[in-house]
């Protein structure tokens, strides 16, 4: 049933494109200042359009062989990670959600009082050696694997569906595992969608781990990782090496390319999730 | 059902993934029976992973059948906190001045190196000079560490940074020689109503990154410009008088307070950048490198690199030099101007680790890097590729000038400082030239200046780049001055942080002050209130206790 | 859920527990997690108490007492700005971020083109994804004394002297608080979004039976739904008012806006952690985690209260 468009759809269409603008005009920046020509010095400021064109920057960034190891890796921590988190937290999400748990109320409370507790960067640090995780893969995805947060979330959302489904599943003589499996879970694909799209974009964008943990191993350093070294580490003569085989960049320029390197994946994976915590994937059924 | 579908599909694909970590760990190729190869970690630029990939890497790897492999860490001192922390530190270790390496030795982490010094044969005569004042800073007199970039002397260019300018600028007015601030002042203040605008944007006049957090000490640099002083390379709360051998406070020392006022100038004649308080590092390389920025203060390096730039995109005209300054009061006085020159350099400091697999081989190929033949390797290369022998003088070839002036990483792909441990000393062999090729004042100009900063210098009438501060300067050992190091944990060390704190705020409040005399008086107030003096007297406390020790060790055999 | 019969005495709660073994199962995984990763590096606060020699055993250390909490307390005696800027910015910051947040969920939802839509919340989570540097440089080619704004707005004669919000004290706190809100909105909504998600299509034909307007439903139907996530968001919030992100104070933070501009972590560690001192990092750590926790708490307790929501 087709509407006629209020004033309200413009205004509101109006506002949201300024808000888009305001979203996105960095990034597109950050796009321009990469493609710029580093070697122009005259014409005005660079604000919408890059100034002349330049793939310079990004040659330097990519020099680096390793970089195709190091997306390998990322993709791998990126995948792993989350699905590892799910699996983990929608459990503990569910099992939190029933008031009738006996030591319900002190499980809540040691699992979010450890949202807070914080023993410094050495015990942490002492303790992950101990356990033989640092040079491994492992140490990427094992720490995280019980993220609070998500499960906080998870479960919230969980206590605003109707309780009568899982009651008279229950009736029915369902165990809590198949209640969860086969009606908890797939009616809460938004929350876990998004609580996903959390997971997946903090491990494609950490790299502290690996450099904490990792820094002995080159052959497991993930692509921020890599690329982070060239902003911390060698960008300044990066760029003079650059200006060696030609090419022109300088380490401003170097850091707007690698920006963009490691923000298009996601930027590209995220469509994909969105479908699914924002278009309400509630199959039927839910009443009673 | 759709679902188990889908669950299967992401169960496969996941194993695959899995299947990725298992990879990357069994790469791990077995290192060759006798190489020993040495982990390093490295936070300048290095363009390989292997030293053998190198043509120093290769003959030293030929000769010993030793590597480096190296690994981009940022090795700071937090880093090297951590490493001791846990037991997990390299080989060979670089640390961060006294404090650190006092920490690995009380944690028993570094080797002392005693034994192997007695039986040396190069070490203890390259640091015949230095290896005193270690001992005398050193708590228990044993040596456990050596230094980078000592010991120093006059076959090395020393490094002067005070102002790199527009040479174009300077050919708008005559080529006009400036010192004293007053020319400055004008020359800048001309060249502003001259230029406007600098193809197509705003010129501006002056330009620093105060935001660094080395930032607000380039506030003070007169006090290195002339006199009897110079700045030791902190943000302290004093300043080291070299003539009298004593340490005064910073913030009284007239040279100060007309560095403040001199700014305080140019902020008011619309000179200096509005936006050099926060200005970082990335914002003031921006406007040096568009030509926009007349002058850059004492960060010159930041001109050299934007030169090649300007070359590239047909600004030749417009590349930077450095040009000397000096206060008023200073041009009057005609001091000479009292260079920094290292004795000791404690903020690189090597060591040999309890983790290094075969001690008694690192240092026996430590010891011979020291001699004039291992410098020679490490810093001018090969014979015959990188230098050849004219008239029995080490001379660079054509190769090395074109490979230093194309590709400014030249260094690191050939395998120059092949690892820094190596001492990198400043001296030169027994003709008197520099291990380091380019920075022999023979060679310095003919590799690294372009022709129109030859041009400008000629025009300048200097004989060379350096010709006014070797005519007015002096050199002046570091000695015991780099030994003092306050102990951060005491109450001394404490307020020597509040003070940093606060000088940094005073400094952006002088500079921007309208009635400058009045401002720092009342600033001098609060100074007065600090208590500052107890800082002056712990220094000169411990350089009396230091100097004591040195007595002691001078005399002894190393 | 109303399961059973209430079967009194502890064989009865055993019995319970046995039965709803498949739940302990299901919080197994991270119990232990957090129990191994987050509680045992607590072994760590003996640092705290001890005066902990880099390099040796922890627990070889000497004990110190409350030495290094009153060094702490004395050394942060004249640094009450230091919280108050703290506070403010990480409040409003919450807050405000929570209800920008709501409301261009609600928006969103209204909008009638779903193409658009789709693409203006792919757009909201760019900013997401800028490092600090980045962001800065944004700000600074846009908003420094030579920038595009002062630029413009000099120009049209506006203005003749260009503002300096980069460098004034009195715009630190709304900089940074509008540049928090802008960073964090798309990924602060998706939570909302999902929540909208959830909300049953018959509540909408509910209410537009009764005669609700676009408005109306706004209102009486998508915010209420939204509530919940909103609280349990500003509770977590909640305990991390005195933590700051340090990679984006260095940058922001220099001589000229220092006064308002500095904030608690930010001075500890200048003064405490660059110094090497575990020890007193680690009893600032303690007392850290000490207040979060009584914040957190303390929230929870009023959201109770309050709403009759709470999160424990």
């Amino acid at each position: 049933m087709k509407k006629k468009i209020s004033t309200f759809d413009v205004v509101n269409g109006l506002v949201m494109l300024l808000i888009t603008i305001t979203m996105i005009y960095p990034f597109w920046y950050v796009l321009c200042y990469s493609l710029s020509d580093m070697g122009l010095t005259g014409g005005s400021q660079l604000l919408l359009w890059p100034r002349g064109f330049s793939l310079d920057s990004y040659q330097v960034a990519f020099s680096n062989a390793t970089i195709v190891h190091g997306f390998l890796i990322s993709v791998a921590r990126s995948v792993i990670g989350p699905f590892l988190m799910l699996v983990v937290s929608c459990m503990a999400a569910f099992a939190l959600s029933k008031n009738d748990l006996i030591g319900i109320k002190w499980i809540r409370r040691f699992l979010f009082f450890s949202m807070y507790v914080s023993a410094g960067l050495l015990p942490g640090y002492i303790l992950i050696r101990m356990l033989g995780l640092t040079g491994t893969f492992w140490v990427y995805v094992l720490p995280g694997v019980a993220n609070v947060f998500n499960i906080v979330l998870i479960r919230a959302y969980i206590e605003t569906l109707p309780a009568g489904l899982e009651e008279s599943a229950m009736i029915d003589g369902a165990t809590y595992a198949t209640v969860f499996l086969r009606i908890v879970l797939p009616l809460c694909v938004p929350v876990i969608a998004a609580v996903t799209l959390y997971a997946c974009v903090g491990q494609w964008n950490s790299y502290i781990d690996a450099q904490l943990y990792n820094y002995r191993n080159p052959e497991l350093y993930p692509v921020q990782y890599i690329l982070y070294n060239y902003i911390a580490v060698k960008a300044p003569t990066k760029e003079a090496s650059a200006a060696a085989h030609g090419l022109i960049t300088t380490a401003h320029s170097l850091r707007m390319s690698v920006t963009v390197i490691t923000t298009l994946p996601i930027l590209l994976v995220y469509p994909f999730l969105q479908k699914y915590f924002a278009s309400g994937l509630l199959v039927g059924a839910i009443k009673a | 059902m759709k679902n188990h579908r889908l669950l299967r599909m992401l169960a496969l694909t996941l194993t695959v993934i899995m299947l990725i970590p298992t990879f990357a760990t069994v790469a791990n190729a077995q290192a060759g029976d006798e190489e020993y190869v040495i982990q390093l970690l490295v936070s300048s630029s290095q363009t390989h992973t292997r030293s053998d990939e190198t043509s120093i890497g290769k003959y030293i790897k030929d000769k010993f059948n030793i590597v480096f492999e190296y690994l981009p860490v940022n090795d700071d001192s937090e880093k090297q906190s951590l490493m001791l922390a846990t037991g997990d530190y390299p080989e060979i270790i670089r640390l961060e001045g006294g404090d650190m390496v006092q920490d690995y030795i009380d944690a028993d982490a570094i080797l002392c190196l005693d034994d192997y010094i007695a039986s040396s044969t190069n070490f203890k005569t390259r640091y015949a000079e230095q290896i005193p004042y270690w001992r005398a800073s050193s708590k228990d007199g044993k040596i456990y560490t050596w230094q980078r970039y000592v010991p120093s002397d006059l076959t090395n260019a020393p490094e002067i940074l005070d102002i790199g300018t527009r040479t174009d600028i300077l050919e708008q007015q005559a080529w006009p020689n400036l010192v004293s601030e007053d020319d400055w002042f004008n020359y800048l203040q001309k060249a502003m109503q001259d230029n406007p605008e600098t193809n197509g944007q705003k010129t501006v006049g002056m330009v620093l990154p105060l935001a660094e957090s080395w930032g607000p000490s380039l506030l003070t640099e007169f006090c290195e410009k002339g006199g009897e002083t110079n700045d030791q390379g902190t943000n302290d709360a004093v300043v080291w008088n070299q003539v009298e051998q004593k340490w005064v406070p910073t913030w009284t020392l007239p040279a100060v307070v007309d560095s403040y006022r001199f700014f305080n100038r140019l902020y008011k004649a619309g000179i200096l950048d509005p936006d050099c308080f926060t200005d970082t590092y990335d914002q003031v390389q921006e406007k040096i490198n568009s030509g926009r920025a007349l002058s850059v203060w004492y960060c010159t390096w930041m001109a050299t690199s934007a030169n090649a730039t300007l070359v590239s995109n047909g600004n030749s005209n417009m590349q930077y030099i450095n040009m000397p300054i000096r206060s008023n009061a200073q041009v009057k006085a005609g001091l000479k101007r009292e260079i920094r020159v290292e004795t000791t350099r404690p903020f690189d400091s090597y060591a040999i680790t309890k983790n290094a697999k075969d001690p008694d081989r690192l240092f026996a190929f430590l010891d011979w890097a020291l001699s004039d033949e291992g410098q020679i390797l490490l810093q001018s290369g090969i014979e015959g590729k990188h230098y050849t022998i004219v008239d029995g003088k080490r001379t660079p070839t054509e190769e090395y000038i074109n490979g230093v002036l194309t590709n400014p990483n030249y260094s690191s792909d050939e395998g120059f400082d092949l690892a820094s441990f190596f001492g990198s000393c400043k001296q030169g062999d027994a003709q008197g030239i520099a291990f380091n090729l380019q920075a022999a004042p023979a060679y310095y100009d003919e590799i690294f200046l372009s022709d129109r900063q030859k041009e400008a210098y000629k025009n300048l009438g200097w004989s060379n780049s350096l010709s006014y501060w070797t005519d007015t300067s002096e050199l002046a050992p570091t000695g015991l001055a780099a030994t003092c190091i306050l102990d951060p944990d005491s109450n001394e060390g404490k307020l020597d942080e509040k003070f940093k704190a606060w000088i940094a705020v005073a400094a952006t409040k002088l500079v921007t002050a309208d009635d400058f005399d009045a401002t720092w008086a009342e600033l001098n107030q609060e100074y007065e209130a600090m208590n500052v003096g107890t800082i002056v007297d712990k220094y000169n406390e411990i350089l009396a206790t230091n100097q004591e020790h040195y007595n002691q060790y001078v005399t002894t055999t190393p | 859920m109303t399961q059973g019969v209430q079967v009194a005495g502890r064989r009865g709660t055993l019995q319970k527990m046995v039965r709803q073994r498949q739940l302990y199962m299901m919080l197994l995984p991270a119990l232990a997690s957090v129990a191994i990763f987050t509680y045992a590096p607590l072994f760590g606060w003996w640092m705290a108490f001890s005066d902990y020699k880099l390099g040796k055993p922890i627990f070889d250390a000497p004990w110190a007492g409350l030495k290094y909490f009153i060094e702490f307390f004395t050394d942060t005696a004249g640094a009450g700005h230091v919280i108050l800027n703290t506070v403010v910015m990480n409040v409003s910051a919450l807050v405000l971020g929570l209800v920008c947040a709501l409301a261009f969920a609600i928006f969103l939802k209204e909008v009638r083109w779903k193409w658009f839509r789709r693409f203006v919340q792919s757009a909201s989570f760019f900013p997401y994804f800028m490092s600090w540097v980045i962001i800065y440089a944004v700000i600074y080619a846009l908003f420094s004394n030579d920038g595009a704004v002062n630029a413009s707005l000099q120009s049209l004669g506006l203005i003749d002297k260009s503002i300096n919000i980069l460098g004034n004290p009195k715009t630190s706190w709304g900089l940074i608080i509008t540049v928090d809100v802008w960073n964090i909105l798309g990924y602060n909504s998706v939570m909302f979004i999902a929540a909208i998600a959830g909300i049953p299509d018959e509540q909408y034909e509910a209410a537009r039976i009764d005669g609700a307007t676009r408005f109306h439903e706004m209102w009486h139907v998508t915010l209420p739904n939204l509530i919940p996530t909103m609280i349990v968001l500003l509770i977590l919030g909640s305990g991390s008012i005195f933590n700051s992100y340090l990679d984006q104070f260095f940058i922001f933070t220099n001589t000229l806006n220092i006064s308002t501009m500095e904030v608690f972590d930010y001075y500890i560690y200048r003064f405490g952690l660059k110094l090497g001192n575990f020890s007193y990092a680690t009893a600032v750590g303690v007392i850290k985690t000490l207040i979060s926790l009584v914040l957190l708490v303390g929230v929870n307790w009023l959201s109770r209260k309050a709403t009759d929501q709470s999160l424990f």
